[in-house]
């Protein structure tokens, strides 16, 4: 939090940005097979969900456990926009990410009305209800999403006549958004909203004599939270052009909630850590792919009880 | 039809109401949500199976491991987790127990496999039909045993000298200290009570369905945990009247709605419950923290 | 009796819970450019009258005026964003943020530029910010906090915990400030400073209304005193005055035993 001096005739964060930008497309290069940029890709994917949560669950203190929900919200609805409502237009794709993005934000808000009357726990178990009932629908409103089958051949996004189709264009894609929202957010986090944000988490009582509308505060949080999750799924949904219920279950969103936990929530960096983490180390220990969640259970678990801030997150006294 | 769906409900809510025991009795006493509680009632039914298809072993045998290999279940994940957990923020713990609840799956996974596995048939499951009614002997059973296992678990909290120390433990920890109850003992038999309950739970499932899987918990645990909710989380009659509630509900969604929606109906039940009267029904239990 | 010109009126406010009165048909008021001290025994209802002041909690009859406005109905931000502003006796500070950032979250509600302004780093916004930081470390500076502004503040000192929830409250611009046992824990030299502090708040043209349980401090600071006792007002005077009062006395050797401790 510290806002020391600046010498140089830009904001620092130009220099971070430049250095991404160029760390993105010197991954591009080096790892050149298909596989490999798909796991970059779901890292990238998983950066996006695992700061969208933390703007719910570390700089609010709002224990959001559906972020899944969100991810899948958008990734149907930016799927049944291009299959639907444009097909065959090339800029459909392009249209539908502000409809996700307004639909998720709306969605989160509409969701903290009601939820905002529980505090702490059962603020957890409605949004962890909230979830299910997602989930609920999206398996079971057949004529719309399919059903248990899910939803196939999304169509690869174009611009104008070129097609998004490989894995590494989508890298380049995945990868901008992701610094966007990392962008985003890092200005947010530092501004009148992170702050009233983080003085919710910190103690709403204190907060609201302060003049902030503590209910105002969380739902736009949840907002901001659910657009960028939508946003996620948006990506998600032409880059493995096809969905089915089964990727937004609990346990999508228990995946999630490890990654932010075990980098460290509250941070910019702790999610992106802890996505790296937990994306990546699988592929280290491929031999182990069964063992996977086992591990970040265990990895959660130890967490909690050893270093209950994560990885980044700063010990207290 | 509308019996028919009443029976089937009742079944089911009694199951679902010796799971939310287990969770309302934790609840009660340490204020943690152990969201891992529907995996202990999947590692009963799976220790039964072990016992009676891969060991051979008689059913008396198989009942008293269940509720030896669930206790220490219990004490084991309360003595690994949750007590270096104890002054941890309420939430923390509720992310803990998600943990535990994933650690154990997959630990079920890799030891019994993905695979749903029948379940050896012990009794001739002979259905009776009373008025039209299709009602096998299992399900005249589920409640009896339900109710004599509600029972046992009323005296015990309420007329024995270990209840009074789970009483005097759930109103003031360090009083109860002062008292000179050893908290820690008392959490711990509460965890094993509460967790063989669950495990027995699993059992007369797997016996009812002829089948168990490793995820088999995740849907009654989640349904038993609205049960808690619905009943007024802390209260061990409330629990039980919730599962049956829920049981009713989802019964009659089944009956007269779609079975898809099965699942919903408790989520639905959750939400309007939390938005109307989070205490549940009974309301008997003031929220502790936050 | 009521006078247009009063910052605060309460009037036949009660507030009870569960069966038990903490408030009890309330009526005063506080004149503009006044330094009000509301001091009794122990559970007499000081802190309850403050929640319900800023609408922490609601009276269950009665109503609140704030510079002529009916607050009783409103939120507590919305009584914040009026211009009453609290500290608490237990201390609420953002414990984890630092202490700049506790005088900055204040501003928040009260910022200029947009989301949009904040996310693109317009020029404008760098401007607003820039601006609120200075004007945030001049509060700390007033609070002798400027060189801890980068710490945690659940990290300081108590009398600096208190010094800086003063200056965070007053980041929200008040015009009625309402202090909480502000001398609470803080040795005779820090109360003092403290005491001068306020003075110039006061000269300002910041009204006060201070709970103290250190009678030195509030006989010393306050024009006239509101005394409580069972949720009752017993007594209401200049300090002179309320020294000398027999009921007052009585509540406070009858009521409470460590309280008359501080008398001057």
């Amino acid at each position: 939090m510290e806002r020391a001096g600046n010498s140089l005739p830009f904001p620092r964060s130009f220099l971070v940005i430049l250095l991404l930008l160029i760390l993105v497309v010197v991954a591009a290069q080096v790892f050149t097979t298909r596989y490999s940029q798909h796991i970059l890709n779901m890292f990238g994917i998983y950066v996006i969900l695992s700061l969208g949560l933390d703007v719910a669950l570390g700089w609010t203190g709002l224990v959001h456990l559906a972020p899944a929900a969100f991810y899948g919200m958008g990734a149907y609805a930016s799927a049944l926009w291009v299959l639907r409502v444009m097909p065959g237009v090339w800029y459909g794709y392009w249209i539908s990410l502000p409809v996700v993005l307004i639909l998720n934000a709306a969605l989160g808000y509409l969701l903290a009305l009601p939820a905002l009357r529980l505090r702490g726990l059962y603020f957890a178990i409605a949004t962890l209800g909230f979830g299910e009932l997602v989930r609920s629908v999206l398996v079971n409103w057949v004529s719309l999403t399919g059903g248990p089958y899910g939803l196939k051949g999304i169509p690869r996004p174009y611009v104008g006549t070129f097609a998004i189709t490989s894995t590494s264009h989508f890298l380049y894609l995945i990868f901008a958004l992701a610094l966007a929202v990392g962008v985003v957010l890092f200005r947010l986090s530092r501004g009148p909203s992170g702050r009233a944000w983080m003085g919710i988490r910190e103690d709403e009582i204190a907060a609201t004599t302060l003049g902030i509308d503590v209910n105002r505060g969380k739902a736009e949080a949840l907002a901001v939270s659910a657009a960028i999750s939508g946003l996620a799924g948006w990506l998600f949904a032409p880059y493995v052009s096809y969905l089915s219920p089964s990727n937004f279950t609990l346990d999508e969103s228990i995946i999630i909630l490890c990654m932010v936990i075990i980098g460290g929530r509250g941070t910019i960096w702790g999610p992106v850590v802890g996505a790296a983490l937990l994306v990546l180390a699988p592929e280290l220990l491929r031999g182990l792919a069964q063992y996977r969640l086992l591990i970040y259970g265990v990895l959660l678990c130890a967490t909690m009880v050893v270093r209950p801030r994560g990885l980044l997150g700063r010990l207290r006294r | 039809m509308f019996l028919q769906q009443v029976v089937n409900g009742i079944t089911t809510g009694c199951i679902y109401g010796l799971v939310a025991l287990g969770y309302t009795l934790i609840f009660g006493v340490i204020g943690l949500i152990n969201f891992a509680h529907g995996e202990v009632y999947m590692f009963g039914a799976f220790i039964a199976f072990s016992v009676l298809a891969l060991l051979g072993g008689p059913f008396s045998l198989a009942i008293v491991a269940v509720i030896i290999g669930t206790a220490l279940l219990g004490c084991l994940m309360d003595g690994l987790v949750y007590r270096p957990m104890r002054m941890a923020p309420r939430v923390s713990q509720l992310i803990t127990a998600m943990a535990v609840s994933i650690v154990l799956r997959n630990t079920a996974m890799l030891a019994w496999g993905t695979r749903t596995r029948a379940f050896p048939s012990i009794f001739p499951l002979r259905a009776m039909e009373f008025w039209g009614i299709r009602v096998t002997q299992l399900q005249l059973a589920i409640p009896v045993l339900t109710l004599l296992l509600m029972i046992g678990l009323h005296l015990l909290i309420y007329r024995t000298r270990l209840g009074k120390a789970v009483r005097a433990t759930s109103l003031d920890l360090e009083m109860a200290s002062a008292l000179g109850i050893e908290p820690n003992h008392i959490i711990a038999t509460i965890f094993a009570l509460g967790a063989s309950m669950g495990g027995l739970a699993g059992v007369l499932v797997s016996i009812f369905y002829g089948s168990l899987s490793f995820d088999m918990g995740v849907a009654v645990g989640l349904r038993a945990f609205v049960a808690c909710i619905l009943g007024g989380i802390g209260s061990i009659h409330g629990a039980m009247l919730g599962g049956l509630i829920i049981g009713l509900a989802e019964a009659m969604a089944v009956g007269y709605i779609s079975p898809g929606y099965k699942d919903a109906i408790a989520f639905l039940i959750l939400t309007l419950v939390l938005i109307a009267k989070p205490s549940g029904i009974f309301g008997v239990l003031v929220e502790k923290g936050g | 009796m009521t006078k247009s010109g009063s910052c605060l009126e309460l009037n036949g406010v009660t507030k009870s819970f569960m069966g038990v009165v903490a408030v009890n048909d309330v009526t005063f008021q506080l004149e503009r450019g006044e330094i009000l001290g509301l001091i009794g025994p122990n559970g007499a209802g000081k802190t309850t009258l403050f929640n319900v002041i800023t609408k922490l909690s609601s009276p269950d009859s009665g109503t609140i005026r704030f510079q002529g406005q009916d607050i009783t109905q409103l939120r507590p931000h919305q009584v914040n964003r009026l211009g009453i502003a609290r500290t608490f006796q237990n201390i609420r500070l953002l414990d984890e943020l630092s202490v700049l950032d506790n005088v900055m979250t204040a501003y928040s509600p009260r910022v200029k530029t947009t989301k949009i302004g904040c996310i693109l780093n317009l020029p404008a916004y760098r401007t607003e910010e820039k601006t609120l930081r200075e004007r945030a470390y001049e509060l700390l500076e007033k609070g002798n906090l400027a060189d801890k502004a980068g710490i945690e503040a659940g990290s300081l000192a108590y009398a600096d915990q208190r010094r800086l929830e003063i200056a965070r409250a007053m980041a929200t611009g008040p015009e009625l400030l309402l202090l909480d046992e502000p001398t609470a824990g803080m040795s005779a030299t820090e109360a003092m400073e403290l005491t001068e502090y306020l003075a110039d708040l006061h000269e300002i043209g910041i009204n006060l209304l201070i709970i103290g349980h250190d009678m030195r401090f509030i006989m010393g600071l306050c024009q006239r005193i509101v005394v409580l006792n069972y949720g009752r007002i017993i007594a209401t005077g200049k300090p002179e005055d309320i020294q000398g009062n027999e009921e007052v006395i009585k509540a406070y050797l009858g009521g409470s035993h460590h309280a008359t401790s501080g008398r001057a």
